[in-house]
């Protein structure tokens, strides 16, 4: 618990601008890809036209006589002294997937030098359809050994479930197997019994700013990696270790990101430092959007069952779960956070829980925004509302009865913490629109609700401020700002030393020099270094006092900070300003220390975050097409540190549930072609598609965030296909088990019912 | 892209002999917007060596104009400007609506009626330069067993794309003819014969010739009490290609359907003109039910491929809606 005396926010609790705009707004701020080094190379990536096939070889003859290309490296030109080659040289297992880097003077030659690329390969069966990988004698992902990538599940979640030794068919990287009571007897006590196969699709992060880096050796020796990333220090150690390095010897330069939502981990840094350093001059790589789509990291797609039991009285009595996702070509996909979360929000007396992932020929899969939680969300909600329906009862009553609250049993074991479903719920149960779900029904629209949790994410973080000579704070971080949540740490900062939100500044060093704070993500970035930067202000703030009180003749106890100054409480007229303590500090004289305030936190109790979201809807039967009408968002965020900021990310994670729920899916042919490399086929929603949304902040504070917040910034992208699958069924009568439930498959779910009838 | 060479001819005598000197006639292409070209460039679909800009080209341009006779339509005219134009609007709806429809606001204000008729599939074998296909001169179809719930529900061509153009369909329903030029001279060509489905021979979506240029288009004026709708249905509700679209023109004299012209889009590789349908129209008395059966009638010999049956129910359904629309009362 962070210490903090009873007195009234100022700060904190404030809807101000967010600090990064009006450089983004006015077109000032510089991403990576506007960077421009003397000597630069663009870099284009000459992609695998197969899924799956067998490399004979590849002729860079006619490529390298291009006038302006400086090289056309292969996976033996990189100087690779750890892990994996970026570039496949005999077994290519995705469309897209690197196998050569053109390195030419203009992005234009560089590309015009793709095409001259000559592959000799011998395309071999894929797997691309979880039917096809669990086929007996059915085709292998790849012939050489997989490579497992463990810490990356563990940064999203701390509570990733753990994958039991045994043997596994081919394929089959993990499973899961969760049980509590006795899943026979739950079912037989059942006066009810519903059974759902949801299904959705492999869906990218759709990101603004594809990936991109850019890789200088320096005339000292080491390497400079400017890079859109999340994972400043994942990226430092990983560029270090693949050249064979020291991790000082790699330094990251924290670039703005223009759109993460988990996408960007570490994708190509490594690829791009080899091929700077095979070169010796700086690289730059900016991944085409149709790049982008073939060989970035998007989030896996699944398949779930889920049996569920209840008695007439209302109660759950039994859940029955099997899981299954679809990864990429290696393991990576959110199986435990999944699993996790479809047993997770009710209580479920007796439960099984399976589930395995499989890796198949596409991309790697990445984190995508709450990883795990939509599909699970939207399995387990649909099915409460099946049972809820069998029984007769109200979905929303049903749910209260049986929603999860501090104490209940979490299926890997493990209580749930002070969490707030359950106002969330009752928030939403207030509402007009769910008090007048009758009267809209006669409309012919319908109203569902749906459910979205997130366990919460957690990483050791640091921090540390400077009282500059201008009596203003600087704020030193290691984390990067996603989504305006420095302004959260400048209002926090603000809040904790007692001076204004604009004397703060908030300034994210490298990987060489920032505080450690681990990668960006899992909605924990305010939870952790938002502690630790109250901290280190804390910190600050005492050893100012310290000084005041010496130089005031007064107990550090009776002094207060007020408008800038120290001053005895309740005595204006004896003061000092805090810019007079800064010259004081820092002058030959002065004799008292520079003001350098540290924070550190290690939390080791997630704050999991609730959101419960309603939609009306309506569906054209003729065509399909499904109207979004009214969409309210109810979330729990422990308390609001920027309100503002927050309904921003509920606007935003709302837009992405619908596009899950209704447009966005990854085609590939059975040949593991993908058909869906662009934004022209691969349907991400424009703003027309997002109906306005109404925003209840619910606030059950967290025990361990700073006053109280809770990660905010995962839990509103999770409901979204529940609840307008929900909608869907309270307005037709039929439960679409697919998303995106795109005109042609409404229209083909409202055709098998009418022939069912 | 591949390196090309760019032409900005100013008289239309040059610009047809450029295109005449190309033997191959795929070397040296007409460039209007480029919002279709260039694309096909890049993904290096087409590989001209020469392009011949037409926005300089005098006889060219992007007139909108009404006359007694009825409406003629620039080629250059851009599906902006139609979709805004007074008397598109007031007397051509189905085109305006077409044209508003397409594409995004960016693209209009680039994207011209003269290249909007000629742009090619969005079938994505055919857009993948890695995948050989029938269209692309290739030995088979990948759509026809493979990822086809975007394709053609009517089997008439070896070829099982749509036409991807909006207001190809709005243009045939409102009667309208394509002025074409070529070396030898002027003709004149209906919309609905300007579409012709590819044939091995001749593996384009329409009759007009490698060496040959759309002047515009002229529009009969229209009859009394006759009104004219297009809808479309997508995927999502902007910014995408028709699933299916439906372009109708209706006259109603004394509570009697006199005249009907009914063309369905993003059904086959070119836009299908129901005459079955118009046929029966004639004469009868505009109704629900009516309509109903003009629906069924449109899809009687639809073959759905493996995955697009739905687009059947598309199709029946928005004939049905665009006729009741057509003849609703005003207001
Ligand atoms: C993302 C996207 C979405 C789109 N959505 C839609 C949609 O929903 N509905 C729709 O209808 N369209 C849509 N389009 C297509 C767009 O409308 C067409 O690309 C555009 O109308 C083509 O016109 P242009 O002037 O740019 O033609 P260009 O690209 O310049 O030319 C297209 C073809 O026509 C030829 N050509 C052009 N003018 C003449 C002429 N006067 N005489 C002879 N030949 C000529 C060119 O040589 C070329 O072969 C979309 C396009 C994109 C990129
Ligand atoms: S439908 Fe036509 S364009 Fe598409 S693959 Fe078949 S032949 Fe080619």
């Amino acid at each position: 618990m962070v210490a903090t005396e009873p007195r009234e926010l100022r700060s904190v609790g404030q809807r101000l601008k967010r600090i990064d705009s009006p450089k983004k707004l006015t077109g000032q701020e510089r991403f990576t890809g506007d960077l421009r080094l003397p000597g630069m190379l663009y870099a284009r990536l000459v992609g695998s036209p197969y899924a799956h096939a067998r490399i004979n070889g590849i002729d860079t003859s006619a490529a390298l006589a291009v006038p302006g290309v400086a090289a056309v490296l292969l996976a033996a030109d990189l100087p690779i002294r750890e892990g994996e080659n970026p570039l496949a040289s005999d077994e290519a297992i995705y469309n897209g997937q690197p196998l050569a880097i053109v390195l030419a003077e203009s992005e234009a030659i560089a590309e015009d030098a793709v095409l001259l690329v000559d592959i000799d390969a011998e395309p071999l069966d894929p797997v691309t359809s979880i039917e096809e990988a669990l086929r007996e004698g059915g085709p292998q992902t790849r012939f050489s050994a997989a490579h497992v990538d463990e810490a990356e599940a563990r940064l999203h979640n701390s509570d990733a479930g753990a994958a039991e030794e045994k043997v596994l068919p081919a394929n089959v990287t993990n499973t899961v197997d969760y049980r509590r009571g006795d899943i026979a007897k739950g079912f037989a006590d059942a006066d009810q019994v519903v059974e759902l196969t949801i299904t959705s699709e492999q869906v990218h992060q759709g990101y603004i700013e594809p990936q991109v880096t850019l890789v200088a050796p320096s005339p000292l020796g080491k390497l400079d990696v400017y890079t859109s990333t999340q994972g400043m220090f994942v990226v430092q150690n990983k560029v270090a270790q693949t050249l064979g390095l020291q991790a000082s010897e790699v330094e990251v330069h924290q670039m703005p990101v223009g759109g993460g939502f988990g996408g960007k981990f570490g994708l190509n840094e490594a690829m791009v430092a080899l091929a700077a350093v095979a070169v010796n001059r700086p690289v730059l790589l900016q991944l085409t959007r149709m790049e982008d789509f073939l060989s970035a990291n998007p989030a896996p797609a699944c398949e779930i069952r889920v049996k569920l039991g209840g008695t007439s009285d209302g109660f759950i009595t039994a859940l029955q779960a099997d899981l299954t996702f679809l990864a990429g070509i290696a393991p990576s996909s959110p199986l435990g956070i999944a699993a996790i979360l479809v047993g997770g929000y009710y209580r479920f007396p007796n439960m099984e829980i399976t589930g395995q992932e499989i890796i198949s020929n596409r991309p790697k899969s990445g984190a995508y925004r709450a990883p795990g939680a939509q599909q699970a969300s939207l399995a387990i909600e649909a099915a409460i509302d099946e049972l809820a329906r069998a029984l007769g009862k109200d979905p929303m009553d049903f749910r209260l009865q049986n929603c999860a609250v501090e104490g209940d049993e979490r299926p890997n074991g493990g209580a749930w913490p002070r969490i707030g479903l359950k106002e969330t719920l009752e928030a939403i149960r207030e509402h007009p629109i769910w008090q007048e779900r009758e009267a809209i029904r006669q409309r012919g629209h319908g109203v569902g609700i749906g459910v979205g949790g997130w366990p919460g994410g957690l990483e050791p973080a640091t921090a540390v401020c400077r009282l500059d000579a201008d009596g203003k704070l600087t704020m030193m971080l290691g984390s990067v700002d996603l989504n305006g949540s420095n302004t959260g740490m400048a209002q926090i900062a603000a809040e904790a030393l007692g001076i204004e939100t604009d004397d703060v500044n908030i300034n994210v060093g490298t990987s060489s020099s920032a505080p450690w704070s681990g990668s960006t993500g899992g909605s924990k970035i305010t939870y952790t270094v938002g502690a630790a930067v109250q901290r280190a202000a804390e910190d600050a703030r005492k050893q100012i006092l310290e000084i005041a009180a010496q130089r005031l003749e007064a107990s550090a106890d009776d002094l207060e900070i007020a408008d800038g100054n120290v001053q005895v409480k309740g005595v204006p007229s004896s003061s000092i300003s805090l810019k007079q303590i800064a010259e004081l500090s820092m002058s030959g004289d002065g004799g008292v220390d520079p003001v350098l305030g540290r924070g550190a936190s290690a939390i080791t109790q997630a704050a999991p975050g609730f959101a419960v979201h309603m939609a009306e809807v309506s569906v054209d039967e003729l065509t399909g097409e499904t109207t979004i009408h009214r969409y309210v968002a109810a979330q729990d965020v422990g308390l609001a540190i920027n309100p503002a900021l927050v309904e921003d990310q509920i606007h935003g994670g709302v837009g992405q549930g619908i596009g899950w729920a209704l447009y966005e899916g990854m085609a590939y042919d059975d040949a593991g072609q993908l058909m869906t490399a662009s934004l022209m086929d691969y349907a991400i929603p424009k703003a027309e598609m997002i109906p306005n949304i109404e925003i209840i902040l619910v606030q059950v504070p967290s025990e361990h965030g700073p006053y109280g917040a809770k990660g905010i910034g995962e839990p509103p992208a999770v409901p979204g296909a529940a609840v307008i699958t929900n909608a869907i069924r309270d307005a037709t009568g039929v439960r679409v088990t697919h998303i995106p439930v795109r005109p042609e498959i409404m229209a083909r779910a409202l055709d098998s019912a009418a022939a069912a009838d | 892209m591949r390196p090309f060479a760019y032409e900005r001819p100013e008289s239309i005598t040059v610009a047809l002999s450029r295109l005449g000197d190309d033997v191959d006639g795929a070397a040296v292409r007409p460039l209007a917007g480029g919002t279709d070209l260039l694309t096909l460039m890049k993904a290096d679909i087409v590989a001209p060596h020469t392009l011949i800009d037409l926005k300089r080209v005098v006889e060219l341009d992007d007139r909108i104009e009404m006359t007694a006779e009825g409406m003629t339509i620039g080629a250059l005219a851009t599906l902006a400007q139609i979709e805004s134009h007074p008397d598109i609007v007031g007397s051509y709806a189905a085109l305006a609506g077409a044209a508003s429809q397409a594409a995004t606001p960016q693209l209009r204000n680039m994207a011209t009626i003269g290249g909007n008729v000629l742009q090619r599939p969005r079938c994505w074998y055919f857009r993948d330069p890695q995948i050989s296909c029938w269209l692309k001169g290739g030995d088979s179809c990948p759509a026809r067993d493979g990822e086809n719930a975007h394709h053609a529900i009517f089997q008439d061509s070896p070829c099982v794309a749509v036409h991807p153009s909006d207001s190809a369909a709005a243009l045939i329903a409102l009667d309208a003819t394509v002025r074409i030029r070529g070396a030898s001279g002027e003709r004149a060509v209906s919309a609905g014969q300007f579409f012709a489905l590819p044939t091995d021979e001749h593996r384009l979506e329409s009759v007009l010739g490698p060496d040959e240029l759309i002047l515009g288009f002229t529009l009969p004026a229209p009859a009394a009490g006759s009104r004219s709708v297009y809808l479309k249905a997508m995927d999502r509700k902007t910014w995408a290609f028709a699933l299916v679209g439906v372009a109708a023109s209706v006259t109603v004299t004394g509570g009697t359907i006199t005249d009907a012209r009914v063309v369905l889009g993003g059904v086959e590789p070119i836009p299908r003109r129901l005459i079955a349908v118009e046929e029966l129209l004639h004469g009868s008395v505009p109704s629900d039910d009516l309509f109903r059966r003009m629906g069924e009638l449109a899809v009687v010999d639809a073959q759905p491929l493996s995955q697009n049956g739905y687009k059947v129910d598309l199709a029946r359904a928005l004939v049905t809606r665009a006729l009741a629309d057509a003849t609703a009362p005003a207001g």
